[in-house]
């Protein structure tokens, strides 16, 4: 149990560290103030998809800062972001096969 | 592009911290032989990554751009299964990982569907550092379903729910909790001088009303401090706000409705006179509301402080609900009544009460409304005792699928489009595809499981009452080809042990003969059941299938020996005071005439021997004395694991709560579950068994 952890704040502070608890819950926010087109959507996405292939960590830290709604707003942040990538990517699609379509002419 | 930078950095810092502390992670429970492995297969895994990436790059420049915009789109469903997975996780297990952060790997990643695609990417590695104490889970669930979220608020007992901007708003007792709307946490909690019965929201959520007997009392949902308390003479039907908050009308039992402007708090009343109660009241303008009593519908202005229309009804109303269709500028008022029939009233300009025409539309439903809500053009309501209906507003028909709600008594929808269906001790919110899902329920559904010997499990089918055995590896049903099938051997060939092994619960009312007799598919199961005070009170049955005893703890702790095939009464006995402390937890047949009880309680752990014997002259034609108790030098077997009294945890030996159990997979009450040595067996409220296996435990 949580509450059972002797001086759990410290423990955190210490095996953690400031920098990465401010990390691990504030980097959605930061997402949601990211563009969603560009070169670094690629780069943020495979980089997404490594983090939330060990997301269990993550919920782990959450849970112990007494922090897991954090969890359910990082993620609903996160899946508004992809459909606006998603949206973005659909009208570059459509662009992309219509230059084809030209250059094939 | 300032905050793109810092994204990147934050993002490649998680990944790294990741890294490195999947060993943080590991050390608790794991050796240092699975941290090395840990080590080594992350190290493999990053020069395979490596590689892929200079492969890939190679492969990039000659790569066509449809191909890369292909890849990136896989890459991004990926990531949104991956989000979803994680949203869905924290939300179903958000109670366990609260508590406990290792419940995330105790039971969030193993008790998820098959689906899941972050078990797909954990489980592997969880397992492999013994994370969890979980071994398997058979019969979890294909997805994750429409229910989102189960707040449990046991031991207290619901009362009312509403919706509103702030969240969902429920009452138990005189304790009312307001939840977010979007994680569904509790972050306000509100102790109220007297019980709520019932809770409106103002339509700008800023403040809320919550009924009392014969009060009313006005909350700052910001301060959480009691704003005014209005009171009544008689007590309280329902209340309602107006739709710009400047009102709050309330109707009683004695027939009157009371109007309150919450700025100045002046009154204005408006008796109806017929003194019938009322049901429900609607606000249908900013200065007009309709009230539902008994048998009429009036409608109400109070600029005038008048009634300007009313309907009588010849059947009683139950409620009443009020939609706008803005699209149509429509205006309507469903009148839920009992006996035959429901009435729909078609009203166009409701503003000045004038009903240019209604219809009355008879339906084929019986029963007692509950306040409607309006979803879409259906309109959802409970209907007690036959659960939840949903009607078209176009057709006024009943919709052809009820949901699978059958627990709820009253539904609401939150801001942000979910169902949330009030049950006795529980709020559940529901994706609003559960009104449309009526139709995935199976209908062939288990109520009761029993264990038969080791490799077999007996269960009861419902509706047809009828018998299934399963087998206990994969939980398949098998099916007979015709009577000389093993199965009927398989029942008459166990052996004593593992025929007093399903000696518990009405299966053991009907003795294993009766059992074997009803043994033909389809047959359902004769009736001698004796409906106990207790869950699953045990039993045993003699040698020769003649007799049963049971032992009973309520009303009062006795033995009862009834004729195994007709379920007459043979003989009763109390049991002994000097062994009220103790647990009876074994009985056992020596012959016909002799049965042993085994008791584990303070200070004592012995067997009594009982013995049966005629009596032509007493009020059973048996009586049963008792033996002199013998010590039992071994201490009491008992299974590794337990459930909790809530059948919510399940414990180790030395009670600590090891794994969570999502609630509806264990069906309380007898024939519910049972352990297999580490394993769990359990029946859900959905008739699906299940079966969640352990380690072994360390000796």
């Amino acid at each position: 149990m949580n509450q059972e952890v002797f001086n759990l704040p410290q423990l955190l502070e210490d095996k953690v560290g400031k920098a990465m608890q401010y990390a691990y819950t504030y980097w959605a926010r930061h997402l949601r103030l990211s563009p969603t087109f560009g070169d670094h959507i690629d780069q943020i996405t495979t980089l997404m998809v490594d983090i939330l292939k060990r997301a269990p960590l993550w919920i782990e830290i959450m849970s112990l800062e007494n922090n897991l709604e954090e969890v359910i707003h990082s993620m609903n942040i996160l899946l508004d972001w992809l459909d606006q990538v998603s949206g973005t990517l659909l009208q570059f699609n459509i662009e992309g096969l219509l230059l084809m379509i030209l250059e094939i002419r | 592009m300032k905050s793109d930078t810092g994204m990147g950095d934050i993002l490649s810092m998680i990944k790294a911290e990741a890294e490195a502390r999947i060993n943080i992670a590991a050390e608790d429970t794991a050796e240092a032989k699975a941290k090395a492995k840990t080590e080594a297969e992350v190290k493999a895994k990053a020069e395979v990554e490596v590689k892929a990436k200079a492969e890939a790059e190679v492969r990039a420049q000659d790569e066509p751009i449809v191909f890369a915009i292909a890849k990136f789109q896989a890459l991004i469903t990926l990531l949104h299964h991956l989000a979803t997975d994680c949203l869905r996780l924290s939300m179903h297990f958000f109670h366990p990982i609260q508590q406990c952060a290792q419940q995330v790997y105790h039971t969030a990643i193993p008790l998820s569907p098959t689906s899941s695609h972050l078990q797909e990417y954990c489980l592997h590695s969880i397992m492999n550092n013994q994370l969890s104490l979980v071994t398997t889970f058979s019969g979890a669930p294909n997805t994750w379903g429409l229910l989102l979220r189960t707040i449990d608020i046991r031991p207290r007992q619901l009362t009312s729910i509403a919706t509103s901007v702030q969240g969902i708003i429920a009452a138990c007792g005189d304790v009312v909790n307001i939840y977010d709307p979007v994680t569904f946490i509790l972050h306000q909690s509100l102790s109220t001088p007297e019980a709520v019965t019932k809770i409106q929201g103002s339509p700008d959520g800023t403040i809320l009303f919550f009924a009392h007997s014969f009060s009313i009392t006005m909350w700052d949902v910001q301060t959480g401090g009691l704003i005014h308390t209005f009171t009544v003479q008689s007590e309280i039907s329902d209340i309602a706000a107006s739709t710009t908050g400047d009102y709050i009308a309330c109707g009683s039992s004695d027939g009157s409705v009371i109007f309150w402007n919450t700025h100045t708090r002046q009154d204005g009343g408006k008796s109806l006179g017929n003194g019938q109660p009322v049901v429900t009241i609607h606000w249908i303008s900013p200065l007009g509301f309709a009230v539902a009593t008994q048998y009429s519908i009036y409608f109400c202005s109070i600029a005038s402080n008048k009634v300007l229309y009313a309907v009588h009804m010849r059947e009683q109303v139950w409620g009443m609900a009020y939609l706008v269709d803005k699209v149509m500028n429509k205006k309507e008022i469903l009148v839920g009544t009992s006996g035959v029939k429901q009435c729909s009233f078609k009203v166009s300009k409701c503003e000045r009460a004038f009903w240019s025409h209604f219809v009355s539309q008879p339906l084929t439903h019986h029963g007692q409304l509950s306040r409607p809500v309006v979803v879409g053009e259906e309109i959802v309501c409970i209907i007690q005792p036959t659960g939840v209906k949903s009607f078209n507003t176009k057709s006024y028909g009943l919709s052809n699928s009820p949901p699978p709600l059958d627990a709820a008594t009253s539904v609401a929808v939150s801001l942000n489009r979910n169902l949330v269906a009030q049950t006795k001790d529980s709020i559940q919110i529901f994706s609003l595809d559960v009104l449309t899902s009526g139709g995935i329920r199976n209908q062939v559904r288990m109520s009761h499981i029993y264990p038969l010997g080791e490799n077999h499990i007996i269960s009861l089918i419902q509706p047809t009452r009828s018998l299934a055995l399963l087998e206990m590896e994969t939980l398949r049903e098998l099916r007979p080809k015709d009577d000389t099938s093993p199965l009927k051997s398989l029942l008459t060939d166990q052996s004593p042990s593992a025929r007093s092994s399903f000696g518990r619960g009405p299966v053991a009312e009907l003795g294993v003969l009766v059992v074997m007799e009803a043994w033909r598919w389809g047959t359902p199961l004769p009736e001698w059941t004796e409906s106990a005070n207790e869950d699953g009170p045990l039993s045993g049955l003699s040698p020769e299938h003649t007799r049963i005893v049971t032992v009973y703890s309520s009303p009062r702790r006795e033995l009862r020996v009834k004729d195994a095939r007709d379920g007459t009464a043979l003989a009763k006995l109390p049991l002994d005071d000097d062994l009220a402390a103790g647990e009876v937890y074994a009985l056992t047949f020596d012959s016909e005439t002799r049965f042993y009880l085994k008791i584990d309680g303070p200070g004592q752990h012995v067997q009594i021997p009982y013995d049966i014997s005629a009596s032509p002259s007493g009020r059973y034609s048996y009586t049963v004395t008792r033996g002199k108790p013998v010590p039992l030098s071994e201490p009491r077997e008992k299974p590794p694991y337990t459930l909790d009294a809530n059948f919510e945890w399940v414990l180790d030996a030395k009670s600590r709560k090891v794994c969570w159990i999502p609630p509806g997979n264990v069906r309380r009450g007898s024939g519910g579950h049972f352990w297999v040595g580490p394993s769990l067996v359990m029946v859900g409220d959905d008739g699906v068994v299940r079966k969640l296996s352990f380690k072994e435990p360390d000796c």
